[in-house]
């Protein structure tokens, strides 16, 4: 006997066809990708939350410490550790979706790197020393541009 | 005494980089550190892990307890216990 599944025989006796809900991927948090994402953010967006939540928030990305220790230095429970950092994420999130501060410096800082590879080759293909003061003033001016983000 | 293994960022603001260093967990944001066993950058590309292995083999063995993203890093440099 063939086993039909219920899907199967739902399928038959109803001629429709299922669409299989697909199963969620397992969301892999990287936790270091997590944490230079919340660097990032911070570096940005830091200076609009509390000094409550700016000490907490630091003792997670720059000291890398765990919630059951900052708990214990603040003397609050682990939950509210947790939901204190996540309502740091989200309210930080969504300045970012509004603003894209992060992600346009991220690709100002990628757009950057590739002309600071095009002047190293422009400087291993020149031979006229006229020019090098120029390149130097286009490798400086893209820095400088770099930190007006 | 608890040790444990942890990043701490370093680098200038929008530029985040990270020591992995083995610490004492009762101090853990007096900025001192027993020993410095490895960096990550971030702003490289490949993002640029270095751990030297034999010392993070040496603090495992000896009970330090690492935190989830050095765990990580350390699975991405292919140490194990």
């Amino acid at each position: 006997m063939t086993y039909y599944s219920i899907y199967d025989i739902i399928q038959k006796v109803c001629k429709v066809k299922i669409l299989y809900k697909k199963k969620p991927a397992n969301k892999v948090v990287n936790k270091v990708e997590k944490i230079v994402r919340q660097s990032m953010l911070y570096d940005f967006y830091g200076e609009l939350l509390t000094e409550h939540q700016k000490s907490i928030y630091q003792d997670v990305i720059v000291n890398d410490l765990s919630y059951t220790e900052i708990a214990g230095l603040y003397g609050i429970s682990r939950q509210g550790v947790y939901d204190m950092i996540k309502r740091c994420d989200k309210i930080m999130e969504e300045y970012e979706d509004k603003l894209r501060l992060v992600d346009r410096f991220l690709r100002a800082k990628e757009m950057a790197g590739d002309i600071q590879k095009s002047i190293l080759k422009i400087r291993e293909l020149n031979n006229n020393s006229d020019l090098d003061s120029y390149i130097k003033i286009i490798e400086d001016k893209t820095s400088e541009l770099l930190d007006e983000f | 005494m608890a040790v444990k293994m942890r990043l701490r960022r370093m680098g200038y603001k929008k530029h985040p980089f990270y020591r992995v260093i083995v610490a004492d967990s009762r101090s853990p944001r007096d900025g001192r550190f027993i020993e410095e066993i490895g960096t990550y950058d971030p702003n490289q590309e490949p993002n640029a892990v270095q751990i030297d292995a034999e010392a993070a083999k040496k603090w495992l063995a000896n009970g330090a307890q690492p935190t989830d993203t050095v765990a990580k890093l350390l699975k991405q440099a292919g140490i194990e216990k």
